[in-house]
C-alpha cells in the first residue's frame, strides 16, 4: 500500500509559477489516487495574497498562510505542520514537475534508511544539466559542492549528497520533529546539503531516484527579488557554515584554517573586499555554528566517510 | 561618521594655507569623532605612479598618499581616488581643492552614492587659472574666457623659455629678455604679435570645453561652500549654482597665549608670513622695506614654495635691503614666529580670499596691512585693525610703514582693535552638521530596494559590512579566524598561517607570479620591439641614405624638367606666334582669293558687258544707220504730217465754222426761220431737224477725234524714235565702264 503525501509548496506571489506547477502536481496526484495525499501552498508573501486565487482555480488545494514573510524554510516547516500525509514533498514553485514523480519516490521511502528521495531534477528543463548528481568535496581546505556525472544516466537509484531543497521527499514526522532546516543557513541556500549531510552522518542515506523527474527552473523565486550580490554573499557565508558545523578532524579544521586564513589574506591585500565581507559575515555567526554542532545526532559516519558515499559514483 | 578630505597637499610636504588648514581641520574633525581620511597627492620617489600609501597621525586621523609626477592623468587619477573610496568607504566627501587631482574625483564620488560638498578657497571651481592672474600678474575677470585661453597659450609659450625654472604660472618683466616679455604680452593683450596667436582658436575652444565640465562637476556636488563672502558672490555668479559662505577657523588658541607686542623704543617688527609666490606680492613688500628709513622697522620673511626661482630671487633681495630671511616654517612655531614680530603685511596681488595669516595675526593681537581687494576688506577693518594700501603699491605701502613707525599710539589702538578668530573646533563643528545633513538626505533620497522581509536582516549586516573600511574588514575577520581556530581547539598562531600561507601558496602568489610572467613577456616583447625599433631605425638611415640620393636624382631630374618646362614653352610661344601668323596669311590669302574671285568675275562680266557693248555698239551703230534712214523718213513724214496738220488744222477752221453755221441755222429754225417760214415749223420738223443737226455734229466731233488721235500717233511714233536714238541706260554704262587699254578714254554717251 502506497504511503500518502503532502505537497507543500512555499510561496511569494509567484502567480504564474503557481498556475504553471499546481494542475501538474494535482493531476499527478490524481493519477496516483493514493487517499490522503495533498496539496498545500504556504503563502510566504505576509500579506494572505494567495488563498483567494488558489481557491478560485484549485479549490482542492489548501492555502496555508504565514503572518510574515518567513523565507522558504520556515514556510516549509509550516506547511509540513498543517499537512496530515505521511510524507513531505517539498517543493519550490519553480519546479515542473513531470508526471509519474511522486510514487517512485515514495516507494523509495518504503527503504528505512532512506531518510530523503530526490527525484532527477533537471536544471532549467535539459536533459544534460542533472542538478540531483550532487556530490561533496573538500579541495584545497574548503568544503565544495560539485555535480558528478555517471556514465550512464540510466534508471538506478543512486546515492546522492543531498536533495535540492525544492524539490525532495522526506519523512514529514521526522522532518517537522527536527524543526525543519537548520536557521544557521538562514537566509536560505546549503540548508538542504546540511539536511543530507546530516542523514548521511546519522546513518541514513539520501538517493535519487531517475524514474521521478522534475524540472528546476533555478532562480525563479530568489533571482527575481534579491540583487545578485546578496545571493551571491548568502551561498558564500553558508558555505563555511556548513563545514564549519561539520568538520569533525583536528587536522581537517587545521588546513581549512590555514585555507581561509590565506584567502583573507589574499583578499585583504588584493582588496577583494566582498569576500573578506563573507567570511565576516559567516564569522558573525559562530556562536550558532556552537549550537548546530552541540544539536547534531549522534554520529554514525565521520565527516571524511560521509563525502566518500554520499557520491553518485560511489 | 567617515569623512574623506580631499587636498592637493599637505603638511610636511605642502605648508601654504589650504593644506596648513586641512590638516588642522581634520585633526578638528577626529577630535569630534569624525573618522577622517585624507586623500593627498603626492611625489613619491621610488613608488609606482598611483601607488597609495596610508600614513596614521596622532591626532587621530589618516591621510593617504597618492603617488604622482607634474600632472597625473586625469582618468588615472580618478581610478586611484576610486580605489580609495572603495578601502576607506566614507560617508561624505569634503574637498578642499581638486588641484592635481582632477574633477573625476567628484565623479567618482557620485558614482558610489557618497554625498559631496566642496569648499573653495579660490578660484579653481571655475578656472584653471585659480588665481585668476595672467602670466604677466595682471588680473582678470572668472568669466573671461578669452583671457584663460590667452594665459593657456603664454604659459605655453613660458615653458619652452629656459632659466625661469617652475614659475608657478607668473612672471616678472625682469625674469624675462624684452623680446620675450613684449611677445608675453602680446599674447596676452593684443590681436597679434605672436606665432601662438593662430593657437587661439583651439585654445578658446578647449577652455570652453573645461568649463563646461567645470560647471558640471560643480552642479554634481550636494552643497558648495566658499571661505570669504567675496569669493562665494563671484564663484556663484560664475557657476550658476548657490555657493554658502562658511569662514575657516584657525587654531587660535596657542597664538591667543601671546603677549601683545610692544613697538616703543626699539624699530617695528614687519613680518611676512606665507607662500614665497609672486602673486602674494613679496617682492611689493621688499621694495617698499627698501624705501624706510634704516634702523627705523625690521623685516622677517617666513615661507616657501617650489617657485625657486622666485624664492632666490627674494632671498637675495631681502639680504640686499637688509631683511632677515626666515625660510620655511612649521605650523607648530608660529606663535613663536609671531612673538618676534609687532605687524604683519599681506603684500598680494591677487584678488585674495580669506588669508588664515590675517586670522593668525589677529588671533596674537597683532595688526594687519594688506592690499586693498574685496576679500581684504572682508577680513581687515581699515584702520581699525589693520590698513589697507593700493595692490601693487610699494609707495604706499612704505608711506603706510612709516607713519605706523612715526605714530606708536595708533599701532597700539590697531592691536587693541584685533577682532577675536573663529576656532577651528567650531569650524568642525559646523561641518559635522553640515555632514549630517548630507548623509541624511542622501539616505533619504536612496530608494531601498523592495526586499522580502525575511531578508532584511541580512541584508542589513551585509550592507554594514560592506560600509566598513578595508583594513578593518580584515581586521574583524582576522579576529573571528582567531575565535573559530579557538572553537576548534586548533592551536596555530597567524604567524603558522602566515608561513602555511606562505609555504602553500595561494592566489595573490599565484597572480602575482602571473604578473611576473606577465612582465616577462612583455619584457621581451618590449625587448623584441626594440630590438626591431633598431632594425627598423637602421633601415630608415640605409632608406634615408636611398632617399638623399634619390631625391639629389629627383632634384637633377626636376632641374631638367624645368628646363625642358621652359624651353618647351618658348617652343609653344614661338609656335602659338608662327600658328597666329599663319592664320592671318591664310586669311589675307583667303581674302585675295575672294577678291580675285570677284576681279575675275567682274573682269569676265566687264569683258561680257564690252563684248555685249561692242555688239550693242555695232547692232547701235546699224540702228543709229538705220535711224538716219528713219529720220530720213520720218522728216518726210513729219513733213507730210506737218501738211497734215495742216489740212487738219484747217478742216478744224472749217469744221468749226461748219458747227457755228449749223448753229446758227438750226437757231433760225427754231426761230422761224429756214425753209419754212419762221414760226411756222411743226413740232415734228422742229425734231426731225435736231436730229440731223446732232447727227452732222456727231460726225464733226468723231472726225475731229480721227484728227486729234492721228495726231496722237504721230507725236509717240516721234518720241519713240527719240527714245531708240538717245536711250538712259547704254549712255550710263557708256559712262561708268572705261574701255580697257584705254582709262584716258572719254565715256561715251
Amino acid at each position: 500500500m502506497s504511503q500518502s503525501v503532502a505537497v507543500v509548496i512555499p510561496s511569494l506571489a509567484d502567480f504564474e509559477l503557481l498556475e504553471r506547477c499546481l494542475p501538474l502536481v494535482l493531476a499527478e496526484l490524481e493519477a496516483r489516487d493514493v487517499a490522503g495525499d495533498e496539496v498545500l501552498v504556504v503563502d510566504d508573501t505576509g500579506e494572505a495574497v494567495l488563498g483567494a486565487w488558489i481557491e478560485e482555480r484549485c479549490p482542492n488545494v489548501r492555502v496555508v498562510a504565514c503572518e510574515a514573510n518567513v523565507g522558504f524554510g520556515p514556510a516549509l516547516l509550516k506547511g509540513a505542520e498543517a499537512a496530515e500525509a505521511e510524507h513531505l514533498f517539498a517543493m519550490n514553485p519553480d519546479v515542473v514537475p513531470r508526471p509519474g514523480f511522486l510514487s517512485p519516490l515514495a516507494s523509495a521511502l518504503a527503504d528505512s534508511e532512506v531518510a530523503v528521495a530526490s527525484p532527477r531534477v533537471l536544471l532549467q528543463g535539459e536533459e544534460s544539466r542533472i542538478e540531483s548528481h550532487s556530490a561533496l568535496r573538500v579541495e584545497d581546505g574548503s568544503l565544495r559542492v560539485v555535480e558528478r556525472r555517471p556514465e550512464s544516466t540510466g534508471g538506478a537509484v543512486r546515492p546522492v549528497a543531498f536533495a535540492v531543497g525544492g524539490a525532495m521527499l522526506v519523512r514529514r514526522e521526522e522532518f517537522v520533529r527536527r524543526g525543519g532546516f537548520d536557521p544557521l543557513f538562514a537566509p536560505f541556500y546549503f540548508e538542504d546539503t546540511d539536511l543530507g549531510i546530516d542523514e548521511w552522518r546519522a546513518g541514513l542515506r539520501v538517493v535519487e531516484v531517475p524514474e521521478a523527474v522534475v524540472e528546476h527552473h533555478h532562480r525563479g523565486t530568489i533571482g527575481a527579488r534579491v540583487p545578485e550580490e546578496l545571493v551571491q554573499a548568502a551561498i558564500e557565508k553558508n558555505r563555511y557554515l556548513l563545514y564549519w558545523k561539520y568538520l569533525d578532524s583536528r587536522r581537517d579544521a587545521h588546513d581549512h584554517l590555514a585555507a581561509i586564513w590565506r584567502d583573507a589574506l589574499d583578499a585583504g591585500v588584493a582588496g577583494r573586499r566582498e569576500e573578506l565581507v563573507w567570511m565576516a559575515l559567516a564569522l558573525e555567526e559562530l556562536s550558532g555554528v556552537h549550537s548546530a554542532r552541540k544539536a547534531l545526532r549522534a554520529r554514525v559516519r565521520p565527516f571524511g566517510e560521509v563525502l566518500r558515499v554520499a557520491d553518485p559514483l560511489a | 561618521m567617515r569623512v574623506a578630505l580631499v587636498v592637493h597637499g599637505l603638511p610636511p610636504h605642502a605648508r601654504t594655507g589650504v593644506e596648513t588648514h586641512t590638516a588642522a581641520l581634520a585633526g578638528a574633525l577626529a577630535a569630534e569623532g569624525v573618522a577622517v581620511e585624507v586623500f593627498v597627492p603626492r611625489f613619491m620617489p621610488g613608488l609606482a605612479l598611483f601607488a597609495q600609501r596610508r600614513e596614521d597621525f596622532d591626532d587621530g586621523w589618516a591621510v593617504t598618499w597618492v603617488s604622482v609626477q607634474d600632472e597625473p592623468a586625469p582618468e588615472d587619477m580618478a581610478a586611484a581616488f576610486g580605489a580609495f573610496l572603495d578601502r576607506e568607504r566614507p560617508d561624505v566627501v569634503h574637498f578642499q581643492h581638486l588641484l592635481r587631482i582632477g574633477l573625476g574625483a567628484v565623479d567618482e564620488a557620485q558614482k558610489r552614492g557618497l554625498p559631496t560638498l566642496y569648499n573653495a578657497h579660490d578660484f579653481y571651481p571655475a578656472r584653471d587659472t585659480y588665481t585668476l592672474m595672467r602670466p604677466d600678474l595682471t588680473a582678470f575677470e572668472s568669466g573671461d574666457d578669452e583671457a584663460e585661453a590667452r594665459c593657456v597659450l603664454a604659459r605655453r609659450f613660458l615653458d619652452g623659455i629656459d632659466g625661469i625654472g617652475d614659475y608657478h604660472g607668473t612672471v616678472l618683466e625682469r625674469q624675462l629678455n624684452g623680446e620675450a616679455w613684449g611677445t608675453l604680452r602680446a599674447l596676452l593683450h593684443d590681436d597679434d604679435g605672436s606665432p601662438l596667436h593662430a593657437e587661439l582658436p583651439a585654445a578658446r575652444a578647449a577652455v570652453g570645453e573645461r568649463g563646461k565640465l567645470k560647471r558640471g562637476a560643480f552642479a554634481a556636488l550636494d552643497a558648495r561652500f566658499a571661505t570669504s563672502r567675496f569669493l562665494a558672490r563671484r564663484l556663484s555668479a560664475a557657476m550658476g549654482r548657490a555657493v554658502e559662505w562658511r569662514a575657516s577657523g584657525i587654531d587660535a588658541e596657542p597664538l591667543g597665549r601671546l603677549q601683545p607686542a610692544r613697538v616703543s623704543e626699539r624699530p617695528l617688527r614687519i613680518g611676512y608670513v606665507g607662500g614665497i609666490l609672486k602673486h602674494k606680492g613679496v617682492h611689493v613688500l621688499l621694495d617698499a622695506f627698501a624705501q624706510l628709513e634704516p634702523g627705523t622697522a625690521e623685516l622677517i620673511l617666513y615661507g616657501d614654495s617650489g617657485d625657486r626661482p622666485y624664492v632666490l630671487d627674494m632671498r637675495a633681495r631681502a639680504a640686499e635691503v637688509g631683511a632677515v630671511w626666515g625660510g620655511p616654517f612649521d605650523q607648530d612655531g608660529l606663535p613663536a614666529i609671531l612673538t618676534d614680530i609687532d605687524v604683519i603685511v599681506v603684500p598680494s596681488l591677487w584678488s585674495e580670499n580669506a588669508p588664515f595669516v590675517i586670522r593668525e595675526a589677529f588671533a596674537a593681537r597683532r595688526p594687519v596691512i594688506a592690499s586693498r581687494t574685496p576679500a581684504t576688506e572682508e577680513s581687515v577693518r581699515d584702520g581699525e585693525d589693520g590698513i589697507l594700501f593700493p595692490l601693487g603699491d610699494a609707495n604706499a605701502l612704505a608711506e603706510v610703514l612709516r607713519e605706523l613707525i612715526a605714530d606708536e599710539s595708533r599701532y597700539a589702538r590697531l592691536a587693541l582693535a584685533c577682532p577675536s578668530v573663529k576656532s577651528i573646533a567650531a569650524e568642525a563643528r559646523e561641518w559635522v552638521a553640515t555632514y549630517d545633513e548630507l548623509v541624511r538626505a542622501r539616505r533619504a533620497a536612496t530608494p531601498k530596494p523592495a526586499l522580502p522581509a525575511h531578508l532584511e536582516s541580512f541584508a542589513a549586516r551585509y550592507e554594514a559590512l560592506r560600509s566598513v573600511p578595508t583594513r578593518e574588514l580584515f581586521s574583524r575577520v582576522m579576529e573571528g579566524l582567531g575565535r573559530l581556530g579557538s572553537a576548534m581547539g586548533v592551536a596555530a598562531s597567524p604567524e603558522d598561517y602566515l608561513a602555511i600561507a606562505v609555504g602553500r601558496g595561494s592566489r595573490l602568489r599565484d597572480g602575482l607570479t602571473e604578473d611576473a610572467r606577465a612582465i616577462d613577456w612583455l619584457t621581451r616583447s618590449v625587448r623584441e620591439q626594440e630590438e626591431a625599433r633598431k632594425e627598423l631605425e637602421e633601415r630608415s638611415v640605409w632608406y634615408a641614405d636611398q632617399t638623399s640620393g634619390l631625391q639629389q636624382s629627383l632634384d637633377a631630374l626636376e632641374r631638367e624638367r624645368d628646363w625642358h618646362k621652359e624651353t618647351r614653352a618658348a617652343d609653344e610661344e614661338s609656335r602659338s606666334a608662327l600658328d597666329a601668323a599663319l592664320e592671318e596669311a591664310r586669311n589675307a590669302l583667303a581674302a585675295l582669293e575672294e577678291e580675285r574671285g570677284w576681279l575675275k568675275e567682274t573682269l569676265e562680266a566687264g569683258n561680257e558687258e564690252l563684248e555685249w557693248l561692242r555688239g550693242r555698239v555695232d547692232s547701235l551703230d546699224e540702228e543709229r544707220t538705220g535711224l538716219l534712214v528713219d529720220r530720213e523718213a520720218l522728216e518726210g513724214h513729219f513733213q507730210s504730217l506737218g501738211a497734215e496738220l495742216e489740212q487738219l488744222t484747217s478742216n478744224d477752221k472749217w469744221l468749226r465754222g461748219e458747227i457755228a453755221e449749223l448753229v446758227r441755222g438750226l437757231g433760225a429754225d427754231l426761230r422761224g426761220g429756214g425753209a419754212s417760214e419762221p414760226g411756222t415749223l411743226t413740232t415734228p420738223e422742229i425734231s426731225d431737224a435736231l436730229t440731223a443737226g446732232r447727227r452732222g455734229l456727231a460726225r464733226i466731233v468723231d472726225e475731229l477725234a480721227w484728227r486729234r488721235k492721228e495726231m496722237a500717233v504721230v507725236r509717240s511714233a516721234s518720241e519713240g524714235l527719240f527714245q531708240r536714238v538717245v536711250g538712259g541706260s547704254l549712255a550710263y554704262r557708256a559712262r561708268s565702264w572705261p574701255v580697257e587699254g584705254n582709262p584716258e578714254q572719254e565715256p561715251r554717251g
